[in-house]
């Protein structure tokens, strides 16, 4: 069974007939706007003709959550038919997020084999990956039609699916796996995010910088540029530390030089050092070298030197070195420890450091 | 003689004392009357006369000279660099890539197997260099070709679509050629012969609606997929830092999260730059560019932090030669489309064969690390190319191998590798003495059916590489004989090597006699129910074509190659004539590590042939997919 996005806001309408034929061929799509309020967010067809509903659901204040429709179709090859019924999710971006079918009628693999929890694994998997090759490929190039394996099923073609594209579809459920995918990933999809864009706002900005869906970090993380950065450096820092996927090093490139000048700024993310990942700790270091740090900056990097990387340590030992500020008692206290290090090279760091400090004024 | 030395003094006066030598007070003494009368001999014309002009000596090229030589005709290959390979050679270092890349059966054959297996026999040291001149080697053997090297293409010219000559020069030299054909082969890459012909090209990205394409854009643009410049480098024993030139681009991690650092003795193929602008006319500022991008690159390696393994790795090799992948594609009779390439068709006409996945390349490359470098959609099986886009539509004597070929820039994405161009050049190669042989056009042969059939049966006699032609050489003396053998394996049947297929096809037969060598040397032979004159006999071995096996910088490259000889191929044989039960040895081999390999003498009468092999490179089986026996 696949997984199931409970409605937790206000259904504004439900009506989605979606009806597609010989599916192969996915036309562009006309569509209609709603506005505000509107039920229905998005009307469109697919084969110049059926009809599909798309809705926006809203969460309990009213914030626009994700899009949802119900498909009822058959999808047929040669004859074939197969009917799925099934509720499809998008989030606010037009990317996938679930899928749910209901009692009774599985999606099933080869001779109506149901789908095991490993399939619906898979299946989500696929699904989720907006730049699979599937995109590319009409059903006929993704089986081999002169192995055709003889059932009375749609997906009976699947038994004769190639190797070299097994992994992008579900086992025995090639045309299946080819329907959804579509549907998911295709031109609704391109509607769904076209709609969000046209209702968003600094509200939902703020939301997506502070949503744990990486898609939405990215987007607002776009959106982010030198006259509003400032604007946004707590969720900015925010990202460094908890942004999901890549995400931190994007967000990393949102402070401006002006803003690692500043005081708070750098204390709140040199706290981050032993939290973040090697590579992320290493673009803090690296954004470090030309600024000048703070009293209080100093202070957290001296206290973090503990939690870095041997390497990550001779970097920082040369920030510490060029900077121009006198450091404290403790400061030095832990800084002259080093020299007790198996690493010559940072033994030698450290008395530079000590040695220069107090030549210092 | 003591005229020569003052011509040679009175050269360099002129020629290179201007810049080098006017400081010299040897040379300060030369007289301005006598440098006039130098100065015509600077650039002098040099005449030829050839059968077939190839302008390009990459790896179509040097398959094409090989070919067109190998079947009797005068080949002059012009090279505008002091080395051959193109791509592959040691000036840009991209591995050979074809349709190994399927991971089936399908390496290329012919040829460019003949040269890897040369390759990876005689340079266990993967030397880039000695790579060079197994290239160098082969076509410099062939006494039907004239190779020029350092020689570019500067001109053509044209009478009633026909190509009659082609100027180039080689500066080194001096020298300017005025070079007459009958048939000409633009290997440029660029199709610089073709354009300056005149010949029909395209060039950008067509439309999806244009050839109904999935993967073509939307709208068609001149955007084609950049070039790329290579990088290698060295462990040390020591610390090696590196201070990245004031012009090296900067790079951070999120740069890096389409593009995968996994290793850096070899990179990277995604330091691609150019497919905004002409890769072509813009190329002075490209390499720059992608000279800034790899040291960019290697800052960033060096000195983020991110890659603190790279403490004792310096620089060892930096291209300056950006690898191009797409410029003109000339139109011939028939497109290439990404259907072509997808839902692979037999064409009545198919010569060669590709097996690359559909990869195309954004055209930002490095200018827009946000996006992936590449979106590669795999293929089920080799695809077939015809011979129809092999040639230019608008010239009657002007042969196409490469990426400059008749193809969408979506098919392009495919058969642009250099493992598919090979083929497409030894296609070529074989074409050109075909319709000299048989007083043919290009057109001709590629609409006669009968014509076409006989041709592709050379190919086939040639180990081209080929789909879905079986031998069916009436010339071919093994064909009616039968065949036996001192032993079989159930699966390596003798009758197996006259069964018309030269190679596993995927179709889970073995198409090769094997038998166990363990217990003696196995033996298979062939008998005629009466004698039969003949002066050559040439088999097929089994170089397992399922591997890949390609020199590369990168180590992981040759993770599932056998370098050195192949492990199931015949070594040692005694190839035996025998008449009335009475066998004697016509010739030995010793050391064998070839796929193709045709053994010649006087011709004898005989009524049976045998061979015996003594030795393979370590199969427990003695393995042949074919023997053929001709009377030529």
């Amino acid at each position: 069974m696949g997984i199931f996005y409970k409605f937790r806001g206000l259904a504004i309408k439900i009506s989605v007939f979606f009806f597609a034929g010989i599916f192969c061929c996915f036309n562009a799509m006309a569509m209609v706007w709603g506005n505000g309020g509107d039920s229905t967010v998005i009307e469109s067809t697919i084969n110049d003709s059926i009809p599909v509903e798309v809705q926006l659901e809203v969460d309990g204040e009213g914030h626009p959550n994700q899009y949802y429709t119900h498909v009822r179709t058959p999808v047929c090859k040669e004859g074939l038919c197969y009917l799925m019924v099934i509720d499809l999710y998008w989030d606010l971006l037009g990317n996938f997020l679930a899928y749910k079918v209901p009692e009774g009628r599985p999606l099933t693999k080869f001779d109506h084999e149901p789908f095991s929890p490993q399939d619906h694994k898979k299946m989500t998997e696929i699904l989720s990956n907006k730049d699979s090759f599937l995109r590319f490929y009409t059903l006929d190039n993704l089986v081999d039609t002169t192995q055709k394996k003889s059932s009375d099923e749609v997906d009976g073609i699947t038994g004769a699916t190639h190797k070299s594209i097994k992994s992008d579809v579900v086992g025995g459920a090639v045309y299946s796996t080819y329907v959804l995918w579509h549907i998911f990933n295709g031109h609704l999809s391109d509607s769904i995010l076209r709609h969000t864009e046209s209702q968003f706002d600094k509200a939902m900005m703020e939301r997506f910088l502070s949503s744990n869906n990486h898609h939405y970090q990215y987007y607002a993380l776009e959106k982010i540029n030198q006259d509003n950065s400032a604007e946004y450096l707590p969720q900015i820092i925010q990202l460094i530390a908890n942004g999901k996927s890549y995400v931190p090093y994007f967000a990393v490139e949102k402070i401006s030089p002006r803003d690692w000048r500043k005081p708070e700024i750098q204390k709140n993310i040199l706290q981050l050092l032993g939290t973040l990942n090697f590579e992320m700790e290493n673009e803090i270091l690296n954004r470090l070298q030309d600024v000048p740090i703070s009293e209080d900056g100093m202070k957290v990097f001296v206290e973090k030197l503990d939690n870095l990387e041997e390497s990550q340590l001779i970097k920082a030992l040369d920030i510490i070195n060029n900077q121009e500020i006198r450091l404290n008692e403790d400061a030095l206290r832990i800084i002259a420890s080093l020299s007790n290090h198996p690493n010559p090279k940072i033994v030698t760091q450290s008395e530079n450091i000590v040695h220069g400090n107090n030549r210092l004024p | 003689m003591e005229t020569k030395r003052r011509d040679f003094i009175k050269c360099l006066g002129m020629g290179s004392g201007a810049f080098f030598f006017s400081a010299s007070p040897g040379f300060s003494q030369i007289q301005p009357e006598e440098l006039a009368e130098v100065n015509k001999d600077v650039f002098k014309k040099v005449s030829y006369e050839t059968d077939f002009l190839i302008a390009g000596g990459g790896m179509s090229g040097v398959c094409a000279a090989i070919a067109a030589a190998r079947n009797g005709a005068k080949v002059i290959l012009i090279q505008n660099r002091s080395r051959l390979g193109g791509n592959a050679s040691s000036e840009i270092r991209m591995h050979i890539s074809g349709a190994s890349a399927l991971r089936q059966v399908w390496r290329e054959t012919g040829i460019l197997e003949e040269l890897v297996l040369t390759e990876a026999a005689e340079n266990t040291q993967r030397s880039y260099e000695m790579w060079d001149f197994v290239l160098y080697d082969k076509v410099v053997s062939e006494k039907n070709i004239t190779l020029l090297l350092d020689t570019a293409f500067i001109d053509v010219q044209v009478e009633n679509g026909i190509v009659k000559s082609i100027t180039a020069i080689c500066s080194p030299t001096e020298e300017i050629y005025e070079i007459k054909a009958k048939y000409f082969a633009d290997c440029t890459g660029d199709a610089t012969l073709a354009a300056k012909a005149g010949c029909e090209f395209m060039w950008g990205r067509e439309e999806k609606s244009r050839w109904n394409e999935s993967l073509a854009v939307d709208v068609a643009d001149n955007k084609t997929m950049g070039n790329s410049l290579l990088f290698m480098s060295q462990k040390h024993e020591k610390s090696m830092p590196y201070t990245p030139p004031k012009w090296a681009r900067k790079y951070t991690t999120k740069d890096f999260v389409h593009r995968k650092i996994t290793q850096w003795e070899y990179g990277y193929w995604w330091l691609e730059l150019g497919g905004m602008e002409d890769t072509v006319k813009e190329g002075q500022q490209n390499r720059h560019d992608l000279l800034s991008v790899l040291f960019g690159v290697w800052d960033y390696i060096k000195n983020s932090g991110n890659h603190p393994e790279s403490e004792n790795w310096a620089l060892s090799w930096v291209g300056m030669i950006p690898g191009k992948r797409e410029s003109r594609r000339v139109v011939g009779d028939y497109i290439m489309k990404q259907g072509d390439i997808q839902s692979p068709k037999m064409f009545p006409d198919r010569v060669a064969y590709g097996g690359w996945p559909l990869d195309d390349h954004p055209p930002g490359g490095m200018n827009t690390t946000g996006v992936v470098p590449y979106i590669s959609i795999p293929l089920k099986g080799p695809y077939s190319i015809p011979f129809k886009s092999l040639y230019a539509k608008s010239m009657d004597n002007l042969f196409l191998a490469g990426r400059n070929v008749s193809v969408s820039h979506v098919a392009l994405s495919s058969t642009r590798v250099m493992a598919t161009c090979a083929t497409m050049g030894q296609a070529i190669g074989t074409a050109m003495a075909y319709c000299e042989k048989n007083q043919l056009s290009i057109r001709q042969l590629a609409n006669n059916q009968q014509q076409m059939k006989k041709f592709q049966q050379l190919l086939l006699r040639q180990d081209q590489s080929i789909l879905g032609v079986e031998n069916m050489d009436a010339n071919d003396l093994a064909r009616k004989a039968s065949v036996t053998a001192s032993s079989e394996t159930a699966d390596g049947l003798a009758r197996n090597i006259t069964d018309g297929i030269n190679r596993d096809i995927g179709d889970g037969k073995s198409h090769q006699w094997r038998a166990e060598i363990k217990n003696g040397e196995p033996w298979i032979s062939l008998k005629w129910n009466s004698p039969v004159r003949m002066n050559k006999v040439q088999f097929i071995f089994d170089t397992g074509l399922h591997r890949f096996l390609r020199i590369s910088p990168q180590d992981t490259v040759y993770f599932g190659q056998e370098r050195g000889p192949q492990p199931e191929t015949v070594a040692d044989y005694t190839l035996e004539a025998g008449r009335n039960g009475a066998y004697y040895p016509l010739q030995k081999m010793e050391n064998n590590f070839l796929r193709l390999v045709t053994h010649e003498f006087e011709p004898i009468t005989t009524d049976t042939i045998r061979i015996k092999i003594h030795k393979t490179h370590g199969d427990e089986l003695a393995r042949i997919f074919e023997i053929r026996c001709y009377m030529d």
